[in-house]
Order: structure tokens, then sequence, then C-alpha cells
């Protein structure tokens, strides 16, 4: 019998692997949208200038945030970036707790804007395809023309291509429940089309998107997104829905968001729970339920904390099969262009009393070209 | 790897049989809910046994799949049997690198169920 040892390194990428994506511990703290620091008007992904001045602002040590470190002048119709990640400590599985080290992420970012319409896309490195071409070991993500109404993403915007849909809090830890076992899990991106509306007070994004057909991707279904979300004051709330028809299965499901942004503590209170119905072509249906509450403090200048919370069920008729985890991230901003994040999580099953607890306790290092 | 658990488990299983699932579980020790319910929404991420990357040459995102999978490794023995023989269950309950799934334990139900399935002719 073939070993079934996968290498440490591949085996906690798995487990920990982040994408650049948005950090919406920003968005009301700083009364933002997403487009007023990225160039995308749903976030994640390459920054603009304010993005790129708030990076320099809120590292301990400032820096030059710009490409390259001002190395190179970009013409203003041309927008490069790249992202590396790496982690290394300890993980427990279940039973015991090991070393780990692993890279996690080295992808690349172009985007070329004439007036309203940008082409953005991405190539990074990811593990081959075990019985595939050498070439599986590269992935283009996201891979789209996008058409935003205003130079400041505000307004309406429209895409097609490859990109995940904006649907929920859009957080980067794809380990989150809500990512993980929600919609929106890591290279969950899929072919489609979207239009949405962003505005300071209220924002609205509607995506129809089909498979990958020209290879085997995470979300193999059809179907649409939507989310609305709508601020009062220094909150939000949210709304969320999506159908995904998959060959042997179909997801139903809906959701809620909310934010509140603590101005005394500075604290900023994130939470999502989505509901899914899964029908199944042979045997019973199921329902289930995720959510994660994340607490994010912004320490002292360079120094942001979020502790979180996750519960996901994954089927509600069966008993003792629900898990819960803590999550507890300290990023550091030492200079611009440079993150660390002491990453630490503790998982059970029913409480301890449905199987096995894991965990892990990692740091993790990022780069942003 | 939890002898005491793993036991239980196996104990459970062999008891039980004939495709029945333990009464608190509704849900039937079948291959298709084992691979639809358990093993592509905890095996089958992007870096590990989907389509996309098939770790180990393992693809647990479809059921046709995953009987391919499981049967060109062999991961449950032909016909079933003593789920304790069974590489699929040995990989679920031991300890240390071997674990999987390498992000979360699966629950006991679900091993159970597992094993059930396996107590029963492990048919696909």
């Amino acid at each position: 019998m073939r070993a079934l040892i996968p290498g440490l390194a591949f085996l906690v990428v798995t487990a920990t692997a982040t994408v650049a994506h948005a950090y919406p511990q920003y968005q009301l703290s700083r009364e933002q949208t997403c487009g007023s620091c990225h160039l995308s008007p749903v976030g994640g992904g390459l920054l603009n200038d304010n993005g790129e001045l708030t990076d320099g602002d809120d590292a301990t040590w400032g820096g030059d945030p710009t490409f390259l470190h001002g190395a190179v002048e970009l013409p203003e119709w041309l927008d490069l970036g790249a992202d590396l990640r790496g982690a290394a400590g300890v993980s427990d599985r279940g039973g015991g707790i090991g070393p780990a080290a692993f890279p996690m992420q080295g992808e690349f970012h172009g985007a070329v804007t004439r007036g309203a319409i940008s082409v953005v896309a991405d190539l990074g490195f990811t593990i081959p395809q075990e019985d595939g071409s050498p070439l599986t070991v590269l992935m283009s993500r996201e891979h789209y023309v996008r058409w935003s109404q205003h130079d400041d993403n505000l307004g309406w915007y429209a895409r097609v291509g490859r990109f995940m849909p904006a649907y929920g809090l859009r957080f980067a830890e794809h380990n989150l429940y809500t990512r993980r076992f929600g919609a929106t899990p890591l290279f969950g991106e899929t072919y489609g089309a979207s239009v949405g509306w962003v505005s300071p007070g209220a924002e609205a994004h509607v995506t129809g998107f089909v498979h990958d057909p020209l290879r085997a991707s995470l979300t193999d279904a059809d179907g649409a997104a939507a989310y609305v979300e709508k601020r009062i004051g220094r909150a939000s709330i949210g709304a969320e829905a999506r159908y995904a028809n998959a060959p042997d299965n179909v997801r139903t499901e809906g959701g809620v968001t909310g934010k509140l942004w603590l101005d005394g503590p500075e604290v900023l209170l994130s939470a999502e729970v989505q509901a899914v119905h899964q029908t199944f072509d042979v045997g019973p249906a199921r329902n289930q339920i995720v959510g994660n509450v994340v607490a994010s403090w912004f320490v002292h200048h360079g120094y942001l904390l979020d502790v979180g919370l996750g519960h996901y069920d994954q089927d509600v008729a069966v008993p003792d099969i629900d898990r819960d985890a803590v999550d507890v991230n300290l990023h550091w901003f030492p200079k611009a262009h440079i993150e660390l994040i002491l990453m630490g999580r503790v998982q059970t099953i029913a409480f301890g009393g449905g199987g096995d607890g894991s965990g892990y306790g990692l740091l993790q290092f990022h780069y942003r070209m | 790897m939890r002898p005491t658990r793993f036991a239980l488990i196996a104990t459970l299983a062999a008891t039980l049989g004939g495709g029945c699932a333990d009464s608190t579980d509704p849900r039937p020790a079948t291959f298709d809910v084992i691979v639809t319910n358990i093993l592509r929404p905890g095996c089958a991420t992007a870096t590990c046994h989907s389509a996309m990357t098939k770790a180990e040459g393992l693809d647990f995102s479809t059921v046709a799949a995953a009987a391919e999978s499981i049967d060109h490794e062999g991961l449950v023995p032909v016909g079933g049997g003593d789920p304790a023989d069974s590489q699929l269950v040995y990989l679920l309950t031991t300890s240390g690198e071997k674990r999987m799934p390498v992000d979360s334990p699966l629950p006991d139900v679900d091993i159970e169920l597992i094993s059930n399935w396996i107590a029963a002719g492990a048919v696909k």
C-alpha cells in the first residue's frame, strides 16, 4: 500500500494558508469603504495610493510603502505587486503537538487601467496536481475586466472574469469557519459576472457564476451570490444569499453580518452567521449553521489584535458533530510592506465530547511588494 | 493513536454492522453519504484531496472519484470487514503527522459512520 504521509509543509499549508484579501478591520474604524484602500471596489488584492499611505502610516517604523519601496516608479496606468507569506510554529492535528514550518503564498498581481476600465490578473504558486502537468503549480485565482463609474471606487462597478464573488465579511483569514465551511473557501474563485454599487453609507453586490471549465477547482458549481450592507453610524448590518448548483448537490444559503465600532476602547466587533441547506442527488438533505464573531483591537500604533470565536454545525440533525474554535491573531506592522502575525487556535468538537481537539501556534511572515 | 477510542469505534461498528448507523445518527451508512457529508467537506480542500490537487493521488471531490481513489490506494479492504484493518480509519484516528484531516479531526460520529459502512461490506 502506498504510504499516506504527506510532507509537513504541504499539510499545514492546507490548514493555514492565506491569500491576499481585505482587512475589514479598517473599514468602520477609519470610516472607509474597501475601495478606499484597494484598487478593487470590493477590497482585496492590490492597494491604491491611499492604501499604501495607510500601510506606511500604520507601520511602527514607517517606510516607503510604494511599489518596491519606491525604487521603481510605475506609470499611472499600471499597478504591480506581490504577496509572499510563510509561517512556522507548532500544530496539533488531534492527539499530539508537532513542529510546523511551511510556505503559504507566492503570488504576483497586476492591473492596467485606462479610464474607467481595468484589466486585473494575478499569478501565483500552488501545490501541483499529483498526477497532472508540472504547470499545475501555477495558478491564477483572479483575472477579470472591471468597469468603475468613478475613480474613487464609489458608485457603480461591474466586472467579468474569474474572481471570488463578494459575500459576507471577507476576512483575510480563510480558516475562519465562515470561509472554510461557508461560501468563500480558499481557492473558491469562479468565473462570473458581477455588478455592484458602493457608497459610504451602503453597498450592494450581485454575482452570477459558473464553474471553471478549464481547470478543476474547489467550487464546482454554477449559481448566484448577493450581498448588501447598510451603515448606521459606526455600525453596519448586512445580508447575504447564495445558490450553488454542483453536479451532485445543491447549496442554498443565506446569512447576516454585523459590525460595531466602539470608539472608546477602539475595538471593532464583527459577526457573521450563515445557514446552509444542502441537498444531494443521493442521500438525505442536511442543514448547517456556521458563524464567527471577531473582536479587533488596535492595541497600539502598528499592532492589531483579533480575537475570534467560530461555530460550525455540519448537520444540525446529528448530535455531537459541531465544532468550535477560538482564534487569537496578533498583527504587527513593523515597517511598510511587512506584517508579522502571531496566530493561535484551539478547536474542539462538541466542546470536547465529540472527538479530539486540535490547534496551532504559528508565527506568520507577510511581505507585500 | 488513542487505542481506547479506536477500540470503541471498531466495537460499535462491528456490533451494529449491517449498514445501520448509531441510533442517534439519522444518516444512513452508505458510501454516497460518507463522501458527500464527510470526506468531501473534510478532506477535499483546495490543497489536499480535491480535484485540483489530488494530494497523494486521492480525490474525494465526487463519489465516483472517491471510489476510484479508495480502491486504487487500498484504503479500505475489498468487501469491508473489520474497520480496524482499514487504512482509512487508521488515518482518521491515529495521532501525530499521519493524522487526517490536517486542519480539524473528524467528529467521532463521522468516524463511526465510516466504520459502520466498512463493517457492513464497504459497498460503493
